[in-house]
């Protein structure tokens, strides 16, 4: 930070004399002592190697704008694709409905913490059990799409059959849209150096979805050298309950770790060894460490 | 993703030619798509919009304020009589706590002995109970709407919990006081409960208006019993 601290508008508390007093609240130096639980070797050090902020709002409203003027869209063109993607006119009352305050939440707007969108999924599901003749519905899904994939593994799981047939005319996307693919790519290269992983995909629709496409890939890599052993995959009870089903969604057995005294995940009990598990942590029906676990994924070296 | 999952990523994916961008689906190791069409665009923009708005130093005030907040947060909650903080006692959380009522031994703890779900609504710590908490608790089960309102406790519950809800929710009393002029009571706990599951199973669908009666207590003392309406609760009607 520079000597003349910048207050982000968005970030609540950022400014210095709050913080100051919000650390003296809480015992604390500063905002280092916070983070005194991650080992140093885990840390990041030095700048990100980022572009420079666009600190104001119409810069920056301005600046992507611009990218998306690149596309072509279907507000200036008739759109003739087809592939399932038609313009929809979507009345003004949808957005009026949809910002109401009962919608809002200061959490991420899931049904858990938010009872009213409950109510509202229970009614529309209801409403749609009428209108289509159905004795069951599913809450919503992200898309058709999404939902085709979720009627189609449970026929799967009904019949025991795994193969489907589509039509050869559902066809792949050609549609020209520079400006949010310049987007994509542009993200993607930020993420990789604010994480410091290889490779992002933004591909899937959500958390879960990307938790679905990570077990399907590390099954891929496993299979790619031959090895189709593994057929479990960890998670610790504090992981995000999408760590458990989304896995399992896939077709892997879960193994959910306890915490132990200090609250974190044994992670000894990560690493394959032939030592006898402790008691707490034996998986119901086990006696030993079993040899076809997944394991985490990480670079060697 | 580690770069050894890279052939395995979704497709497709967004590659740049110098001149202009394009998806790319011709990746034979590839699981395939997850998602129609590319992704989630709207969220994906936002991400976008946000880096370039607060660059690597905002990014890092991002971090720290969150962290910041959740200290301050977990101080503050840990101040309240009767929240838990669970596990690592006495460190240091990054962005996230696990609070719990744990120590509670009302409601929900006997629910809990019971093997019942419960939705504990409100605390009040470590101390006795007064008749304002009685009042509290009813008012907030009449937001909720509930289908039945049990209580247990004797006359002064009964009144505590008519000038709460009043007649605008169907309540029916555990007896348990030591004063039980009300006729908005079971005659056993164990019947309340009877009458509480068949009311609720829709077995018992006439409600009736029952007397809230309490003894005034400082005549009581003088040696002189007398009994005085307070109001109405409406109370299932056993249909036999």
């Amino acid at each position: 930070m520079s000597n003349d601290p910048i207050v982000y508008p968005y970030i609540p508390n950022s400014v210095p004399d709050i913080k100051r007093r919000m650390l003296e609240e809480i015992g604390a130096a500063g905002i280092e002592d916070l983070y005194a639980e991650i080992p140093s070797h885990l840390r990041f050090e030095g700048p990100l190697n980022l572009p420079e902020p666009i600190l104001d709002e119409a810069s920056i409203k301005r600046h992507v704008e611009q990218l998306l003027r690149k596309n072509r869209n279907c507000s200036e063109h008739l759109s003739f694709l087809g592939a399932g993607c038609a313009r929809h006119y979507v009345p003004a009352a949808c957005d009026e409905i949809n910002n109401r305050a009962e919608f809002l939440t200061a959490y991420v707007g899931e049904s858990y913490a938010d009872h009213g969108k409950w109510q509202a999924f229970f009614e529309y599901a209801s409403l749609m059990g009428d209108l289509l003749e159905m004795d069951v519905l599913s809450c919503p899904l992200y898309d058709g799409p999404q939902a085709a994939a979720t009627s189609l593994r449970m026929a799967s799981r009904i019949t025991g059959r795994r193969q489907v047939l589509l039509p050869g005319s559902m066809g792949e996307e050609t549609l020209s849209v520079q400006g949010i693919l310049e987007v994509y790519f542009r993200l993607e290269a930020y993420l990789k150096e604010i994480s410091g992983l290889d490779h992002f995909s933004f591909q899937p629709g959500g958390g879960a979805q990307g938790v679905y496409a990570n077990a399907c890939m590390v099954r891929a890599f496993h299979e790619a050298r031959g090895d189709e052993q593994r057929s479990e995959i960890i998670t610790t009870l504090f992981s995000h309950p999408c760590d458990a089903a989304s896995p399992a969604t896939a077709g892997y057995k879960v193994i959910t770790l306890m915490p132990d005294e200090s609250g974190y995940p044994d992670l000894e009990a990560t690493r394959p060894s032939p030592r006898p598990m402790p008691a707490w942590d034996i998986p119901p029906g086990r006696s030993e460490w079993p040899g076809n676990w997944v394991g985490f994924c990480r670079s060697p070296g | 993703m580690a770069r050894e999952l890279g052939r395995f990523l979704p497709v497709p994916r967004v590659t740049f030619d110098g001149t202009g961008y394009h998806l790319e689906y011709d990746r034979p190791d590839s699981i395939g798509k997850v998602r129609c069409f590319f992704g989630n665009a709207p969220t994906i923009l936002r991400a976008y919009a946000w880096i370039m708005q607060h660059g690597a130093d905002g990014l890092r005030e991002v971090a720290e304020c969150s962290v910041l907040n959740n200290n301050y947060l977990l101080k503050k909650l840990s101040e309240i009589p009767g929240v838990v903080i669970q596990y690592a006692q006495g460190k240091r959380r990054l962005e996230q706590v696990r609070y719990s009522w744990d120590k509670l031994k009302m409601g929900g703890e006997v629910c809990r002995r019971a093997g019942l779900d419960s939705l504990i609504l409100s605390s009040v710590g470590g101390r006795e109970t007064t008749w304002e908490d009685t009042e509290r608790a009813a008012g907030q089960l009449l937001d909720r709407g509930v289908d039945l309102l049990l209580f247990a406790g004797g006359g002064g519950t009964a009144r505590n919990v008519c000038k709460a809800v009043g007649s605008r929710l169907v309540t029916l009393g555990i007896p348990a006081g030591v004063k039980i002029h009300s006729a908005v009571y079971a005659v056993t706990p164990r019947d309340a409960g009877e009458v509480a599951r068949r009311f609720l199973e829709g077995g018992l669908r006439s409600v009736r208006e029952g007397e809230v009666m309490d003894i005034d207590e400082e005549s009581y003392r003088q040696g002189v019993v007398e009994a005085k309406l307070y109001g109405y609760l409406r109370v299932p009607v056993e249909g036999r």
